[in-house]
């Protein structure tokens, strides 16, 4: 949503990295009515990169991030899907490992983990936002024992038939949604490998995306699953 | 397959089990020899073991705090792509809305 910015740039590192290392991709852009030109943006790159591989599927207005996944994923030809933030927090240079990874080990996930594995790490965050960040992850491996070693990340390669399973079956909202589909994936028995990744926070100039009442969402969320998986 | 148990209720189970071996041993049914020590440990165990448990986890979560990895270059090895994105776009025929000094863009 709002991303006229960094929406080229995101598909020109996408193209490069994707490109570098032989992958075929298609990007699949669901913008929900951006009022600031994304979907004029979006044309102008189907233009340059061809509309075979830049496919704009709008939706009228902000209508959540579980339905988007799903709008995109009924637009997607190909046998593997990677979710990532648009902001460009996500680099597409790791898209080719995540890739090798799955191959590799024949996962049917692959996350990028921002907390373990050489090379991770975060840049942009506070003391507080740390603290935060690291008692949330600890809590939430006490009571869930996931095998993930970052649960509330958004950068992932799934199988298709996979990610349209959890994502038919997943219910709840924002960081949770992220968390339930990893807790969701291993109750069905799915293989989840790691690659460290790190994660530019872009909101990083004041907005503050920790405020009292998502940590209050995340608690119930984590205590949802604690008592239902 | 299916976990049979959600977490909450292995928790209960073994929240459970913890306490009834605790009231065993409080209530000498349990055929052990305690030392004065050992009894007081074992009278106060709940306590003892939560302060641990807290303790453990707050000193956990420092060391990660402590040992969280920055990675500033990550920040400006983007920085850099960045302006070569928009520059080869540029070139590719992309018309570019100014941000008007918009924050978020860098």
């Amino acid at each position: 949503y709002n991303e006229r910015d960094n929406l080229p740039l995101l598909v020109w590192m996408i193209d490069k990295y994707l490109g570098a290392a032989n992958i075929q991709y298609e990007i699949v852009i669901v913008d929900d009515g951006s009022p600031d030109g994304t979907q004029e943006a979006a044309k102008q790159l189907a233009k340059i990169y061809s509309e075979d591989r830049i496919v704009l599927r709008p939706r009228p207005r902000k209508l959540g991030l579980g339905t988007a996944y799903l709008h995109g994923l009924k637009h997607a030809k190909g046998d593997h899907v990677i979710l990532m933030d648009a902001d460009l927090s996500h680099h597409p240079k790791f898209i080719p490992q995540m890739v090798a990874k799955m191959r590799s080990g024949s996962f049917d996930i692959v996350t990028g983990s921002r907390y373990e594995g050489e090379g991770c790490g975060v840049y942009g965050w506070d003391l507080r936002r740390k603290v935060i960040s690291r008692g949330a992850n600890f809590l939430a491996q006490l009571l869930l024992r996931p095998g993930v070693s970052d649960l509330t990340g958004s950068f992932r390669l799934y199988k298709r038939e996979v990610l349209q399973r959890l994502v038919d079956s997943c219910t709840s909202k924002g960081y949770v949604f992220q968390m339930e589909m990893m807790v969701r994936a291993r109750h069905l028995g799915y293989s989840i490998g790691e690659v460290p990744i790190t994660f530019v926070d872009r909101m990083f100039y004041g907005d503050s995306k920790l405020g009292g009442s998502e940590i209050v969402q995340y608690l119930k969320g984590l205590l949802t699953l604690f008592a239902t998986t | 397959a299916p976990m049979a148990l959600t977490k909450l209720m292995q928790w209960l189970l073994g929240g459970g089990c913890f306490i009834a071996l605790w009231l065993a041993l409080m209530h000498d049914l349990i055929p052990v020899e305690l030392t004065p020590m050992g009894r007081h440990v074992t009278n106060w165990l709940p306590l003892y073991a939560g302060g641990l448990f807290g303790l453990a986890s707050a000193l956990t979560i420092v060391y990660r705090v402590l040992m969280f990895n920055d990675c500033p270059e990550a920040h400006s090895e983007l920085v850099r792509e960045i302006d070569e994105a928009k520059a080869d776009l540029a070139k590719r025929g992309f018309k570019f809305v100014d941000p008007k000094g918009d924050k978020k863009t860098s």
